[in-house]
């Protein structure tokens, strides 16, 4: 089965769909380019990846900073996540973030709104938590800022798209 | 047999403790408490914590040093490179505590040491020095009259100042007024010493040095030059040996002088001249470092001798076993310093823990290393981590393999030079020459790794995918998938 994921490397983010893992085969959609990836685990640790192109090895080690990815010397940091969470929880800083205004991706009862009026919210913070068949989903701010209105209560239920929180950038 | 203390950390003090076993000697390790489990305190035969992390604490306090060496009966110490390898007082402490310090005396540490006796003494020995003034300059007449002699740009130095600070540059006499009044003021300032003195600026210069070694029976030798023209932030990151665009008779002249300058301060051990060089190949002595080099090993690779083990016989009271004639430069030698540095934000020092490590091998390389992989690398010191050092019988095949070992490095963990040093080894200025100081200045920001970027990320998703499907307990034909996983332990932490 088809598994999508969103990979985010500083502000840019991809996303991976695993369609097929046979072991030494792998095929992947990286932002819809289809690529047959021989994949091969090196004793050493390392996992070659290969394109009939291009061939490098690659060494996964996670870190509190995310998944770092490293190619001899050259070292790349991702995080990683399932597409299917991050829809669910309107998390990953695409359209629940637009102009400070945070707003649910999909339909849901809002359980807790951790945040408080004026209380500053760092970038990926949590505001808001919302219920979806039976799972809880941080909502988070991208981007961060200064809290200027909360526009749902605990308890209510909102439909997809509505406003929860709007954020006011910070300025030093 | 006799036992030597190392009296420094890191990549030197493993170089050191190695050259010592060479020679059977016993070896001591010093340890500050963040380098407790460091491989030079693992590498050595015995070692002795000497204090808290800061060096000031630690590394630099000769008193415990020397109780250190009193207590393991260590009779010799070796000072390596930084911390107390210069200073003329700890030398004195070693010589008073009847330990022999492994470097030169007290006396050509001195008359090296403050720069503008330094001056006065190389001047008198024949020895080139930068035009300008050998006595400090007491009046705005007397530098204006020596300005005009020496010709603009001048340097303004604080006589008792050192590392870079204390410099001014004036490019006319219309500046120098207010250039002479306000670096006597900075000089008073900081160094506690107003005295000032005038050099001609030499700009854009390479940076040329000299190898020497000297034993107590009245043997000294040169062993040719080592370019470092190389720099960031005035540190040397890439040296070699020979220099490429320097001519034979420049060359000879060099070693020529460097031998006199040692002699003229009777000099013994292991010591470099280092010079500045013109367009022109003239060139002048700057300072002389009284001690080993972080970038000896490019003499060692080109010239074929253990500048080490010379030091450990030497001070044991032997002749060199070499003699000026027996040397030659064989071959071309590169270095390469590897630093936890970030070379995106003006090279900022970035500890860390070495996570990845696994340096090159092959013929014609070497490293000079004192970390390994899983060891923290400590804020409290310098970054360098290591040293790469490529030799083959030319200049082009040594830059081949220093680029195709430097590909192949395996570090991670932090922020590292390597794919800046790759880059200047492939520039065409490194490659074709001559370079001078302003080489690092004229490079382009580091270029992306883009085509490698998608396989990356798709081996990002790949991993992740595949650690999330070992996740799932599917042996016991519990087939629930990541959704009803997630929801499943949503659930639990709910209650």
């Amino acid at each position: 089965m088809a598994t999508e994921y969103r990979v985010k490397r500083g502000d840019k983010i991809e996303t991976v769909t695993v369609l097929e893992d046979r072991g030494e085969i792998v095929v992947v959609e990286v932002d819809g380019q289809r690529l047959e990836l021989a994949v091969h685990a090196l004793p050493d640790g390392r996992t070659a990846v290969a394109t009939p192109e291009r061939r490098v090895a690659l060494r996964a080690l996670p870190t509190k900073q995310g998944l770092l990815v490293v190619d001899a010397h050259v070292q790349r940091t991702f995080e990683v996540e399932d597409a299917r969470v991050s829809w669910l929880a309107g998390a990953s800083g695409g359209k629940g973030a637009a102009g400070g205004r945070v707003t649910a991706s999909m339909p849901g009862r809002v359980v807790r709104l951790p945040v408080k009026l004026d209380e500053i919210v760092p970038p990926g913070g949590v505001v808001a938590v919302l219920e979806a068949m039976k799972m809880e989903n941080d909502v988070r701010a991208p981007g961060g800022g200064k809290v200027v209105e909360i526009a749902v209560k605990e308890g209510v239920d909102v439909e997809s798209g509505a406003l929860l929180v709007r954020l006011e950038p910070v300025h030093d | 047999m006799p036992k030597v203390l190392i009296a420094n950390r890191g990549e030197i003090a493993c170089r050191v403790i190695r050259a010592c076993r060479e020679l059977g000697l016993g070896t001591v390790a010093v340890y500050s408490d963040a380098d407790r489990d460091a491989r030079h305190v693992w590498l050595a035969d015995e070692a002795v914590r000497l204090g808290p992390p800061p060096s000031k604490d630690s590394y630099l306090r000769g008193d415990l040093v020397i109780a250190a060496a009193q207590q393991t009966g260590a009779t010799l110490i070796h000072p390596g490179y930084g911390f107390l390898s210069e200073n003329h007082v700890f030398r004195e402490e070693c010589d008073a505590a009847g330990i022999t310090f492994i470097g030169p005396s007290a006396y050509a540490m001195r008359q090296m040491g403050v720069k503008t006796t330094a001056r006065q003494t190389m001047h008198a020995a024949g020895v080139p020095v930068v035009p300008g003034s050998l006595e400090p300059i007491a009046s705005l007449a007397e530098a204006h009259a020596l300005c005009e002699e020496i010709g603009y740009p001048v340097m303004l130095k604080a006589a008792s100042g050192g590392g870079g600070r204390g410099i001014r540059i004036l490019h006319d006499a219309a500046e120098l007024p207010a250039g002479f009044e306000g670096a006597q003021r900075e000089a008073g300032a900081y160094f506690g010493d107003a005295t000032v003195y005038i050099e001609k600026a030499i700009l854009n210069p390479r940076h040329i040095e000299i190898q020497v070694l000297a034993d107590t029976h009245g043997n000294t030798i040169h062993l040719f030059e080592r370019e470092c023209s190389v720099q960031r932030r005035n540190q040397k990151i890439i040296e070699e040996s020979p220099a490429a665009h320097l001519s034979q008779k420049t060359r000879l002249a060099m070693g020529e002088m460097a031998v006199r300058a040692a002699k003229a301060v009777q000099y013994v051990g292991a010591g470099t001249i280092e010079c500045l060089v013109d367009t022109h190949e003239n060139f002048y002595f700057m300072e002389m470092n009284t001690r080993l080099q972080v970038e000896h090993p490019v003499t060692e690779l080109a010239t074929g001798v253990d500048l080490v083990y010379e030091q450990l016989r030497v001070a044991m009271g032997e002749k060199l076993s070499v003699r000026q004639e027996d040397i030659v430069q064989r071959g071309h030698a590169i270095e390469c310093r590897i630093y936890a540095e970030d070379p995106s934000r003006g090279f900022v020092p970035a500890p860390g823990p070495l996570l990845v490590y696994r340096p090159p091998l092959g013929p014609g390389l070497r490293i000079d290393d004192g970390f390994g992989e899983g060891d923290e690398i400590p804020r409290f010191y310098d970054s360098m981590i290591a040293k790469l050092s490529a030799w083959a019988p030319d200049r082009p095949r040594a830059i081949a393999r220093m680029d195709a070992a430097l590909a192949r490095f395996e570090i991670a963990g932090f922020a590292h030079n390597i794919e800046h040093l790759q880059q200047v080894i492939a520039s065409e200025r490194f490659q074709v020459g001559p370079y001078d100081t302003g080489l690092v200045g004229t490079l382009p920001p580091l270029r992306t790794t883009a085509e490698d970027d998608v396989l990356a990320s798709a081996f990002a998703a790949i991993w992740t995918h595949r650690q999330r499907q070992a996740q799932k307990p599917q042996a016991n034909g519990d087939n629930e998938g990541l959704w009803q996983r997630t929801a499943r332990v949503g659930g639990l932490r709910a209650k």
